[in-house]
């Protein structure tokens, strides 16, 4: 019986081939396995082997999905694997949608099994996980030994055809796939269950959740922003030209805080938006498209808002885990309303 | 009130000379049954066929499934305001029931004919009617007959033909007889003071042609929230004109056997205190929603609930009234646990359900009805095959060269039903 | 009780039907998703939502016709109409992934039409309306 094979697919880190300076390295592969690939092909044992292992940057993927996609598939196909195995990402959020996205290309356009896996939080599982089967890890790669051994174990399952159990019996992140079974009570019987412990106060398990509704309720709205300080806010992406706090192009780690005071509108020379997730041309073209200060000075001029805050906040939206996005919010907002900010307005693409 | 029901165990279905019962056996005779409805201009033809569990055997397009029975004593009879224009009050006294027989009334009302029942196979394992002895009356519409005027005709023949079948249990004794009984509201609550008063809300469907229901014949279209017994759902009180989406539909035979109802005999008197039942409806019209659900809370606090069950007949509509039900009973402060089945599309990745509260943290579900399935050919097809593939649940290529069926479990009868009468549920994956 | 009431349909039977006190929008489309669509528009510029996108249990991608019930007049947008038909056309558009709507027999079709025009007037007839 030959070895299944296996491909692997990490970063520039995990490739040791640099940290966050080489996160623009274009794809490129590599015969059998590199960094944690050694641990994971020991892992998967006797049944398979990592015949090579694909690596491209972090940020190189982000901005150059449908390119990096292509050349990545174009290295993969010729090995003709039964497997391939992306990660573990942990809580690396471009690393985490890169993984996905590599692995839902390789299931559907190659047809070949594939698995990853990552961090709860990580953007990538919300993404990718009606498509994939993604383990769950912890957050660091201090979990990397359970990580891999629980990737293998799966992996291994997957290639054979074996049958896959519940989420909680195999490890993987809840997909949201609705599946039929047949209980042994009729639906009348448990209901009468479930209502008979909910009288009582006692422990139930719903078998439908609804869905997350937030735990945000908006603040009244105002009528009159004549004597309001307003100001700006966005989560695309428009920075200063130079990035100076290197905000990332997705799955972004920090916002900004930028001067306006001096302008009447956007200038083209001094703001640019680094946002991955959308077509940047119209933007680029005028960026009061995407934070509308040209609009806001006239409202002021015209006594529709009192005064316009004198710096905008920033950060980009797309793949930016909703727990940095309301740590964001936590935090800024105090600030806001230590300089009398009363009103936002949030703009999004 | 109080409803001593007895039941006759049938175990086999023949054709005889008459309708009688022996030995647990039903015979029943085709011409004595015709004749009952085949006066009624709006039918051309009709004939009797028998369809036993593990036969290979198709039944298509269904329209309802009733249970015969009959009123033996208590005051009023059986299906209230829709046989023989006798509209009173029922749910007392003593009714037998034919139990393990079933009456199936198949035919085709319009193009898009849907609903199936297998006997055997796979698709046998969905329905609760590939279980009951089923004698099929199979009914064809006259010539360029109007579609309001051949439901309703379908409709009346299925009622009398199932009546005249339970008259045949009247006189005889009984295999099993079970109790049923609640008591007016105070003298009920006093009855079991340390138990949570648990009510059950039923929603009806009234929306339409081929999507109503009708209490003590009464279009529930035109209801307002009320208080039942739940002993009259036995007696027929409340009857199915919804001929639409096979696998969420509630026969007659479901509502004569609300599991819900039954489920919440069994605790009665040792956990919970079963104190009624509010019936509402499912109208298009948002101002009625608004209506009926207010109603229904009122109703539930007047009632001085702990506690209800409710379920849904649909999907879509429906979710919206279950939704608002909801929501508006747990802001009285009264609890709820809802009972509904699931339509997230064909990979299951999708919402369930059209509409949603976050006060609906307590759901049973009775099961996706998107799924394929493949069911195979039967010998027997009893009413016809024509137009499975325009049938919900069905498409293009679903009727296969050998008589198998690939298609969504949609198309089974009550395969789905939110009364919670199947196995059937699921769960994320 | 007579309220003010427009129907946005794409059913011929019930765009030939005469209906007291109520003004009638046809949608030449050819299937539900039309109908929501010009729905959503006009309750964006602030009519009411009278009746549920999702009325009848027959599915979107089997029924080919729907007719909705709005308020004549637009007197501002209401939110919660919006958020239901904008999830009504979400729910359509779950049950067209991989699905297409069948051709159907004329006589078929007509059946379709009858239904439809069968369900917005159990709507109407209760308030005011037919």
């Amino acid at each position: 019986m030959s070895k299944l094979k296996v491909v692997h697919y990490i970063n520039n880190f995990f490739a040791g081939i640099g940290g966050e300076e080489k996160a623009d390295i274009s794809p490129r592969e590599m015969q059998g396995f590199v960094g944690p690939g050694m641990a994971l092909d020991k892992s998967l044992g006797d049944e398979a082997e990592v015949v090579a292992t694909v690596v491209c940057g972090d940020s190189y993927y982000a901005e150059n999905l449908e390119k990096a996609e292509a050349d990545l598939l174009d290295m993969i196909k010729k090995y003709d694997a039964d497997l391939f195995i992306a990660g573990p990402a942990f809580n690396a959020g471009r690393y985490g949608v890169a993984c996905g996205a590599i692995a839902k290309a390789v299931e559907e356009k190659l047809g070949i099994p594939s698995v990853t896996a990552m961090y709860e939080e990580n953007p990538g599982v919300d993404m990718f996980k009606k498509d994939l089967y993604i383990m769950t890890t912890g957050n660091s790669a201090a979990s990397m030994k359970k990580a891999v051994s629980k990737l293998s174990a799966f992996a291994l399952k997957l290639a054979k055809g074996e049958k896959i159990g519940t989420p909680e019996d195999e490890g993987y992140h809840v997909r949201g796939i609705r599946t039929n079974y047949f209980h042994e009570k009729r639906g009348a019987k448990r209901a009468v269950e479930m209502m008979i412990q909910k009288a009582n106060n006692r422990p139930y398990v719903t078998e439908y959740e609804m869905p997350d509704f937030g735990n945000v309720t908006p603040m009244p709205a105002i009528m009159d922003l004549s004597d309001k300080k307003v100001a700006l806010v966005t989560s695309g992406g428009v920075v200063p030209t130079d990035n100076p706090d290197r905000i990332e192009s997705s799955s972004a780690t920090k916002y900004g805080i930028y001067d306006i005071s001096e302008y009447d509108s956007m200038p083209a020379d001094k703001f640019t938006t680094i946002h991955g997730g959308y077509d940047r041309t119209y933007a680029l073209q005028d960026i009061n498209r995407v934070v509308p200060l040209d609009v806001m000075r006239d409202m002021e001029k015209e006594g529709v808002i009192g005064e316009l805050a004198d710096y905008y906040i920033a950060t980009t939206g797309t793949g930016t885990s909703v727990g940095n996005a309301r740590g964001f919010g936590e935090e800024y907002s105090k600030k806001l309303l230590a300089d009398g900010v009363q009103a936002v307005i949030v703009t999004s693409t | 009130m109080r409803l001593e029901v007895g039941k006759i165990f049938i175990n086999d279905i023949r054709f005889g000379e008459s309708t009688y019962v022996e030995n647990g056996v039903l015979y029943v005779n085709e011409k004595e049954l015709i004749d009952l409805f085949i006066e009624d201009e709006r039918i051309k033809s009709a004939k009797i066929e028998l369809a036993k569990p593990g036969e290979s055997i198709r039944i298509t397009p269904v329209k309802d499934v009733l249970e015969p029975r009959v009123k033996v004593s208590g005051g009023g009879t059986n299906f209230p305001g829709v046989v023989g224009n006798k509209v009173k009050q029922v749910g007392e006294g003593r009714t037998h029931v034919l139990s393990g027989a079933a009456v199936v009334t198949v035919g085709k009302i319009v193009g898009f004919q849907e609903g199936i029942v297998d006997m055997s196979g796979i698709g046998a394992d969905y329905t609760p009617f590939s279980k009951t002895l089923n004698i099929c009356v199979v009914i064809e519409p006259a010539e360029g007959i109007e579609s309001h005027a051949y439901e309703a005709a379908a409709r009346e023949a299925g009622l009398v033909v199932t009546n005249f079948i339970g008259e045949a249990g009247r006189n005889l004794e009984a295999d099993e007889i079970e109790v049923f009984e609640t008591k007016g509201i105070l003298e009920q609550a006093k009855m079991y003071p340390d138990l949570p008063r648990i009510g059950y809300v039923c929603m009806l469907q009234s929306q339409g042609l081929l999507h109503d229901t009708y209490v003590y014949g009464v279009d529930a279209k035109n209801i307002i929230p009320t208080l039942m017994n739940p002993t009259e759902f036995m007696d027929g009180a409340v009857i199915s004109g919804n001929c639409v989406a096979s696998c969420d539909k509630i026969p007659t035979y479901l509502h004569q056997n609300d599991p819900i109802i039954e489920e919440l005999f069994e605790k009665h008197g040792k956990e919970i205190n079963f104190m009624g039942v509010i019936i509402t409806n499912e109208n298009v019209f948002l101002a009625d929603k608004e209506r009926c659900s207010d109603g229904v809370a009122k109703l539930a606090r007047l009632m001085d609930l702990e506690g209800v069950i409710i379920t849904e007949e649909g999907y879509g509509n429906p979710d919206t009234d279950l939704m608002m039900n909801c929501k508006k009973v747990e802001q009285n402060g009264i609890k709820t646990v809802l009972v509904t089945d699931e339509f997230p599309g064909r990979d299951g990745k999708s919402e369930s359900l059209a509409d949603a509260v976050k006060e609906a943290d307590a759901l049973v579900s009775c099961g996706q009805g998107n799924i394929v399935i493949t069911m195979p050919p039967m010998d027997k097809v009893i009413g016809t095959l024509e137009d499975i593939e325009t049938m919900i649940g069905g498409y293009d290529g679903s009727m296969k060269e050998d008589g198998s069926i690939e298609a969504e479990i949609q198309i089974i009868i009550s395969a789905t039903s939110a009364f919670g009468c199947n196995k059937l549920t699921a769960r994320m994956h | 009780m007579s309220l003010e009431m427009k129907i946005i349909t794409n059913n011929p039977l019930v765009n030939q039907a005469i209906y007291k006190n109520v003004e009638k929008v046809f949608v030449e489309t050819g299937n539900i998703q039309g109908v929501l669509l010009r729905a959503r528009d006009l309750i964006h510029k602030g009519h009411k939502l009278l009746s549920h996108p999702l009325s009848g249990s027959l599915k979107p991608n089997e029924n080919p016709y729907k007719s909705i019930i709005i308020s004549r007049n637009a007197d501002g947008l209401e939110f919660d109409h919006l958020i239901m038909i904008e999830k009504g056309i979400e729910t359509t558009e779950k049950f067209f992934r991989g699905k297409t709507l069948p051709k159907y027999k004329p006589a078929t079709d007509h059946d379709f039409m009858v239904i439809d025009k069968s369900i917005v007037e159990s709507g109407l007839k209760n308030n005011g309306g037919a």
